[in-house]
This record gives C-alpha cells, sequence and structure tokens, in this order.
C-alpha cells in the first residue's frame, strides 16, 4: 500500500509538470496581449509594457522562471486585476465557489441517493417512473435554464427569495438547487441501475435466505455494494463543482472562481490561466486519487498492491 | 393506502413540474415598477443611498494602469483633477476658476483653491501635480495610456516615452512646473483647443508623492492603500463582489454633493441585472436589445449616444477593387445602416454616415461638430451605389469581383458582418463577400499588418474630447490607417488644422472640411455610432448622463421615498 502510494504521487507530479508545460506553451500562442487598450498601442508602447512585465524574454526563460516561483507557491500577478497575485485571486473566490459547489453536492447526494434507491428498490412501479422522470428532467434541463426559472418563479414574481448577491443562508437556497438538480439526476440514474444490478445478485438471495431483516440486506448488502460506481463518478463532479460553474455563479452574482477559466484566456492574462489551470488539475488529480483509495474500503475485491501487503 | 401514498408522491412530482412550467409561461409582465405611485412620491428618502450594478469588478485603481471604463467611473469619483467634466464640458475642480492662458496658447496657468485636502488632512499641492505626471510619462512606469501625455502636446511627453530621444526617460523636462504651492504652470508644444477637457481625465490627477512611495507596490491595491482628493472614498472594495464609496466630507465641495453612499454590485448576467431592477436592487439597469422593444415606452427609459463610432476599413493598397474610387463609394452606400441600428442592434445605437460623432464636440460657437454636415456624407442610397459599381466595374475592367470581409469572433460581431456581407452583395451585382471572423489579437495583428480587404471588426472611441482624436488617424503613414490610403488634401488639412490651435474657428472649418475629403473618398465608411438604452427608477432624479467619465454623474442625484 505505501509503495503504491508514492508510486501514484509520483506519477501525479510529473502529470501537473506536464499540464503546466503544454499550457503554458500553448497559451502563449493566443494572438494578442494582454493590455486591455491594446488597440490604441503603439508597438513601441507594447514593447515597452512587454518589458515592464518580463514578456520579452525566450519562452524557455520565461517558462523556468515560472516554474521557479511555482516551487516557492508564486503564481504571479494578474493583468485583469491590476497586480493582484493570482493566489489572493484565487484564494478570495475558490471558497465562495467551493461552498456553492459542496452545498449542491450535497443536495445530490442526498436526493440523488435516495431517489435511485427507491427506484431501485421499487423497481418499475409508480416511484420508479417518478424517480426517473425527475431523472430526465434533471439531466436534459440545463443548470441555467432552471436558474433563470427558478430566478423568476421565487424572486421576480413572488420575492420570496433574493434574486442574486452571496450573503445569508437565504442566498445559497437558488443558487443551490439549480446546481445540485443535475447531480440528483446523474447521481439517481447511476444508483438505480447499481442497485438493479446489486438487488439481482446471488448474495442478495443469500442474506436474505438466511432470514437477515429487510432493513439489512437493503443497507448492509445492497447499497453498500450499488455504492462503487457513485464513488467514481462523485468524484470528478464535485470537482467540477466546486471550482466555480461559470453560469450559475453569472446568473446569481456570485463572486466565485467560474468566470476566471474563460475571461483569463480571453483578456490574455496569462499568470491567470496559469492557476486557474494548475488549481483545477491539482484538484482533479488529487481527488481521482482519494476515489481511488476509497474504492478498497467500500469493495474489499479491489484492495490495492496486489493485496502481498 | 399504500396505491394513494405512490400516487400522491407522483402528484407532486408532477407539480415541481407544472411549476417550472409555470414559470416558463409567466411572459406576462409583472415589471416592479407598480411603487412609482405611492403617496410618498415628493418626499426625500431618509437616507440617500444608490445601488448600481456593475458588468465587472474595478480592474485597477492606479492611474498610471487603468484604461477601462469602470476604472475611470470610480477614479473620478474617489480622485479629483483641476477639471471635471459635468454636462459634457470641462468645470473648474481643484483648480480655482478657468487657468491663465499666455498669448500664444501654449502656456496655462492654475491658481489651486484654497483649502484644498487629501483625505488623510494635508493639503493638496500644485507639486501633487508635478510628481503625478511626471510618474505617468515615466517610461519605467510604462502607463498603458502614456500616449495621452502626447496626445495633450505637454511639452516634451512624447520625448520622454521615446526610447530613441535624447530624453528619453528624463521626466524633470516634462512641461509642467509647480510655481508655489497654489500654483501650477503648464507647458504645451502647441497651442491644444481640447487640453481642459483632458484636465479632467485621471491620467491628469494629482498624487501625493510620500504616501504613494510609501505604499510601493501595494498602491490602491485596497481601500487603506489609498488617500481621496474626490467627491467620495472608497469605503468597501469585496474583489469580484462590489464596492461602497461614501461621500468625503474633506471635499471642497462636499456640501453640494447630495448622495452620501453608493454601492455597487458585480453582475455579469444582464437578465439578473433586469430582475434586481425589477425588484428595487439596483436603481438603474442598461438594456440588451432584446428588452428594448418591451420597455421602450416606460416613463422609465432612456437612452444615450455614446461616443464611438463603427466602421468598415477598406484596404486601399492592397486590394485593386478597393483602390478605386467609385467601387469605394458604391460599398458605402449599399450598406442598410437604419436596418443595421433599429433591427440588428437595437440597443440605442444610431446610423452613421459620419466620422465625428454627434453630441461629442462642440466648436469655438458652441454648436457641435455635426452641425456642418448633421446627415454625413455618400448619402445616394442603393440606386446611386449600383450606378457608381457598374462604372467602377467599367474603370476596372471586371465583371465579378470577389471581396474579404474580416472582422473578430462574438456573436455580434459575426451578425453585422453577415448583414453587411449580405447588403452589399444584394446591391452589388457581380461582388462575392466571404466573411473571414478573427479572435480579437488575431484581427489587431492582421490589421496592423493590412492582412484584410476589408476591415468590418474595427471602431473607434475617443481619447479627448476633439474631432482631431478621430480623424488624424486617417493621414498618409498614421498607424491606425492600415488600409494605407493617402490623400494631399486632406493630409494638409489636418497638418494646418493641428498648427491652428490658436484659432478655434479656422480650425474647426479645416476639420469639417477634412472629414468631408476623407468620408467622400471612402477609405473608410462609418456605419453606426453606439448607443446605450437604460432604466431608473422613477424615484431617483438628476442623474446626469454623459460621454466622459463619470459617465452617470450621480453626484447632484437625489433619491426620493419609495
Amino acid at each position: 500500500m505505501g509503495r503504491y502510494i508514492v508510486q501514484r504521487i509520483i506519477y501525479m507530479i510529473v502529470t501537473m509538470f506536464v499540464i503546466v508545460a503544454l499550457t503554458f506553451f500553448s497559451m502563449k500562442l493566443l494572438p494578442g496581449t494582454p493590455y486591455k487598450n491594446q488597440e490604441k498601442l503603439s508597438p513601441e508602447m507594447i514593447e515597452l509594457l512587454n518589458h515592464k512585465y518580463g514578456l520579452d524574454k525566450p519562452l524557455p526563460v520565461q517558462f523556468v522562471k515560472y516554474v521557479g516561483d511555482l516551487l516557492k507557491g508564486d503564481l504571479g500577478v494578474s493583468f485583469q486585476f491590476d497586480g493582484r497575485p493570482v493566489t489572493e485571486i484565487i484564494g478570495e473566490r475558490l471558497p465562495v465557489s467551493a461552498d456553492l459547489g459542496f452545498e449542491a453536492m450535497v443536495i445530490g447526494l442526498v436526493f440523488g441517493l435516495l431517489l435511485g434507491i427507491i427506484a431501485g428498490l421499487r423497481r418499475n412501479t409508480v416511484w420508479d417512473y417518478g424517480s426517473m422522470i425527475v431523472a430526465v428532467i434533471g439531466v436534459s434541463v440545463p443548470s441555467f435554464v432552471l436558474a433563470q426559472l427558478m430566478q423568476y418563479y421565487f424572486a421576480v414574481k413572488h420575492h420570496w427569495l433574493p434574486v442574486a448577491y452571496w450573503e445569508g443562508p437565504a442566498y445559497h437556497i437558488l443558487p443551490d438547487i439549480a446546481l445540485g438538480f443535475g447531480p440528483v439526476a446523474t447521481i439517481a440514474r447511476y444508483m438505480r441501475t447499481a442497485m438493479v444490478d446489486t438487488l439481482n445478485q446471488d448474495y442478495i438471495e443469500m442474506a436474505r435466505a438466511k432470514g437477515l431483516s429487510r432493513p439489512a440486506v437493503t443497507f448492509k448488502h445492497a447499497v453498500r455494494n450499488s455504492l462503487i460506481p457513485i464513488v467514481t463518478i462523485v468524484g470528478p463532479m464535485a470537482v467540477n463543482l466546486m471550482t466555480g460553474v461559470l453560469v450559475i455563479e453569472n446568473i446569481f452574482a456570485i463572486p466565485g472562481i467560474g468566470d476566471q477559466f474563460v475571461t483569463s484566456v480571453y483578456t490574455n492574462d496569462y499568470p491567470m490561466i496559469m492557476g486557474t489551470t494548475i488549481m483545477y488539475s491539482v484538484a482533479f488529480i488529487v481527488v481521482v486519487f482519494i476515489v481511488d483509495l476509497l474504492y478498497g474500503v467500500i469493495d474489499p475485491r479491489i484492495r490495492l498492491a496486489g493485496g502481498e501487503s | 393506502m399504500r396505491g394513494k401514498a405512490k400516487w400522491s408522491i407522483f402528484v407532486s412530482i408532477m407539480l415541481v413540474l407544472s411549476l417550472f412550467l409555470a414559470a416558463c409561461g409567466g411572459s406576462s409582465q409583472s415589471s416592479g415598477d407598480g411603487g412609482g405611485k405611492k403617496k410618498s412620491e415628493n418626499q426625500l428618502a431618509d437616507k440617500q443611498v444608490l445601488y448600481f450594478a456593475s458588468g465587472s469588478d474595478i480592474p485597477s485603481l492606479d492611474f498610471s494602469v487603468a484604461t477601462d471604463t469602470t476604472s475611470f467611473g470610480v477614479l473620478t469619483n474617489i480622485f479629483s483633477g483641476l477639471m471635471t467634466m459635468r454636462k459634457d464640458k470641462p468645470v473648474p475642480d481643484l483648480a480655482a476658476g478657468q487657468p491663465e492662458v499666455s498669448a500664444d496658447g501654449k502656456v496655462y496657468t492654475f491658481k489651486l483653491r484654497d483649502g484644498i485636502k487629501w483625505s488623510d488632512g494635508s493639503p493638496i499641492t500644485a507639486q501633487d501635480f508635478v510628481y503625478a505626471w511626471q510618474r505617468f510619462v515615466n517610461p519605467k512606469t510604462a502607463a498603458a495610456y502614456g500616449y495621452i501625455y502626447a496626445s495633450a502636446n505637454i511639452k516634451n511627453a512624447a520625448k520622454i516615452m521615446d526610447k530613441n530621444s535624447d530624453l528619453f526617460g528624463k521626466v524633470d523636462q516634462l512641461g509642467v512646473k509647480a510655481l508655489d504651492d497654489k500654483t501650477l504652470q503648464v507647458t504645451l508644444e502647441k497651442p491644444t483647443p481640447y487640453f481642459l477637457s483632458l484636465m479632467a481625465f485621471p491620467p491628469f490627477f494629482p498624487l501625493k508623492k510620500d504616501f504613494v512611495e510609501k505604499q510601493g507596490d501595494k498602491y490602491a491595491k485596497e481601500p487603506e492603500n489609498m488617500i481621496y482628493s474626490g467627491a467620495y472614498k472608497l469605503a468597501k472594495w469585496d474583489h469580484g463582489k462590489g464596492w461602497t464609496l461614501v461621500k468625503n466630507p474633506d471635499y471642497w465641495d462636499a456640501k453640494n454633493i447630495t448622495i452620501d453612499e453608493v454601492n455597487y454590485n458585480v453582475v455579469k448576467d444582464d437578465v439578473t441585472a433586469l430582475n434586481l431592477y425589477k425588484t428595487d436592487k439596483i436603481y438603474m439597469d442598461t438594456l440588451t436589445a432584446d428588452y428594448i422593444d418591451q420597455y421602450k415606452d416606460s416613463p422609465e427609459f432612456h437612452t444615450q449616444a455614446g461616443n464611438c463610432v463603427f466602421f468598415l476599413k477598406l484596404n486601399v493598397s492592397k486590394n485593386k477593387i478597393l483602390a478605386n474610387k467609385k467601387a469605394r463609394q458604391a460599398i458605402a452606400m449599399a450598406l442598410d445602416r437604419e436596418g443595421l441600428t433599429k433591427t440588428l442592434l437595437n440597443d440605442g445605437s444610431i446610423p452613421a454616415h459620419y466620422l465625428v460623432p454627434k453630441d461629442f464636440t462642440f466648436g469655438p460657437d458652441g454648436k457641435d461638430f455635426r452641425a456642418a454636415a448633421p446627415k454625413g456624407y455618400l448619402l445616394g442610397g442603393k440606386d446611386e451605389a449600383k450606378k457608381l459599381w457598374d462604372e467602377a466595374k467599367k474603370e476596372l475592367g471586371i465583371k465579378t469581383a470577389k471581396l474579404e470581409f474580416m472582422t473578430t469572433d462574438t456573436t455580434v460581431a459575426g451578425k453585422l458582418a453577415e448583414y453587411n456581407a449580405n447588403q452589399i452583395e444584394k446591391t452589388l451585382d457581380g461582388l462575392k463577400i466571404t466573411i473571414n471572423k478573427q479572435p480579437w489579437g488575431e484581427y489587431l495583428k492582421r490589421d496592423d499588418a493590412g492582412n484584410y480587404d476589408i476591415g468590418g471588426g474595427s471602431g473607434w472611441c475617443p481619447d479627448y474630447q476633439d474631432p482631431m482624436t478621430f480623424l488624424d488617424m486617417f493621414t498618409t503613414g498614421n498607424a491606425e490607417n492600415t488600409g494605407k490610403w493617402s490623400n494631399k488634401t486632406y493630409d494638409q488639412l489636418i497638418n494646418e488644422a493641428q498648427n491652428l490651435g490658436n484659432k478655434p474657428e479656422e480650425r474647426w472649418k479645416k476639420l469639417q472640411e477634412a472629414e468631408k475629403v476623407l468620408l467622400e473618398e471612402a477609405p473608410v465608411i462609418p456605419t453606426y455610432q453606439d448607443g446605450s438604452a437604460f432604466l431608473v427608477k422613477p424615484y431617483v432624479k438628476g442623474l446626469e448622463f454623459q460621454n466622459s467619465s463619470p459617465r452617470t454623474d450621480f453626484r447632484h442625484a437625489k433619491v426620493y421615498k419609495h
């Protein structure tokens, strides 16, 4: 097990290096400059600015400097927000996105699992169809449509909830539901399939034959074994939700990091492009690693490192 | 019983669904303006506080870095210059009245007001201006707006920023001097009629040396890293979320500033902003094209002409068809600008057959520059266009022609390009237009390299309040003149105007003449002047709108009970 973890960590570092290098060199192929009024700047002026920000040096030199700073935890300063360190911007905005994403994830897990389990247990009944209708809607209605409908109905028409902003708990309700509805649907569908599968296994029959109670069979055997596919999808899903979702953050005017994935590229804000990429990749790689470790906990059949340890 | 339970779940699910559908069909108008008719209409609100939405966070509050309207909007409220813009005209702010101008129009002497001070209590002095200006032109600062000092014709500014000059970096050679604490003297290269309006522009605002140097890299990064000289102070700045301005009691004119607090929230989505407006969370909202028809009869609806003009740039030097004057004129007349602005943009933009926008600059007689040719030039329309095109084809000895229409990759730019190309193709027989969409950075690169036939994603927003900012870019050899059009009469007219700063009437005529020459030759084909349409709550009165920062001037507004 220990050897496996060390090996994985080395792989993760190598992967990060490749991602950093690829992003760094490919973003420099973007046409244009990071200067907002570039259309009015003379070539001499651009030269002066490039010199000021060290963009006049050869690319490999810039890269070595970047990696050097990166190892010291310095991601550089943003161009869009004059001179503000990228780490500071991410540090301010990521927690907001993570908060929103976490709440949506909780909604997704609670209701998704519930619907999935009910549908699986009560296959081909109204319960099943009802849950799956919700699931189909959740998968096919984009979150921004749901967000705008809810905003109109609950906030503009009835004044029950705030239209937007990120202040107290009331402000979280609409964005959480809008963002959580998709995960509810996805998780419900996976869970239902897994439940149906598991319930058909011989060991369930066996458990029942042993005379175990219904709840014991359902929760100890069926649900636990059905969780494996859920663990697989939940990790990356959580990363996607918690690193900022542009549309939901825009619709509810939430000061998260989501828009920076797009805006930084549009504005040639090189340090910010690198910052968001690194942030997302690290989260993703780490979560995938954790998920792999979790498999073993949930399902003894997948114990790692050949079971020798 | 069990069956019933099943159905009740099912029914509740259907209820949830129908709720969404109901919301979906809820197109009936219930705009939250019903509150206008309350009895308390004419009573001032207890708190004079405004709420606005901003499409972006503040990019920078350092004059030497800021280049965008959001930053300038805040900067002109929290800092002061010699002048400030009021209803599109410069009026004295920190300056005690109009400056004394030398007979040759090159030396301006400003007296500063008595009792003006920074928000830390220290006096604002003429030395603060000298320091800020020298810092701005310093090549080490590399201010993105540095060229504005050259546009202002301040003595040696261009040379100090030019690395091939002897004066490169020698900021003490800049034409600005503090004669004493209260007297500032500015020397220009030549008389510059628009000089005073530039004094209301943040790059020319003062800075306190001790404070700025003590802050170093931190200067202007947070509210506590600034001291203020304007009508407001930045009380709070939640990066990415919003900011709050509060009245500055140390501002010299504080007694006439009526609004005590202004809150901005960053709202990027247009629909969200409108919903916030409907629920009285913000008091003003800029409308996008989709909502104009719905609100255009509302008393809350306002429009304001902008000062940017959009145009097609023709590559006269590279393309032999576009080298033909009649062909260029035919294209200019083939466009349907009415359809473009009314149907396609529908955002308050106005059709333009002119390059210098209307409601932008006013001559020595106080009249709009456009008064000489209110409608513009080349107004012949489609029939005339067809005739000219036939003649052009004969002159060129061709039956068909192909041109590339380069534009940017935004949705609006794409729609505009398709519309214009379609109008040209439909009107001009045998002319085929292909559209080439490029990202903005690449568009600029190709534009600079003269690598296009028709540059359709171009436009110009003024740097200072004078027709020259639009006209001088089409002189021979100007970096912006990438289509390499060259006309001796035009060059001469512009050159004369540049040296007539002392004779404003004559200069004005030359500029009007120059615009006529340019547009009749049609190396550049204007299409529209931008505009904006917005809603303002009926209980907010006295907001003033103008074309330079502060664009929404709320300094003298009042909020009534609602």
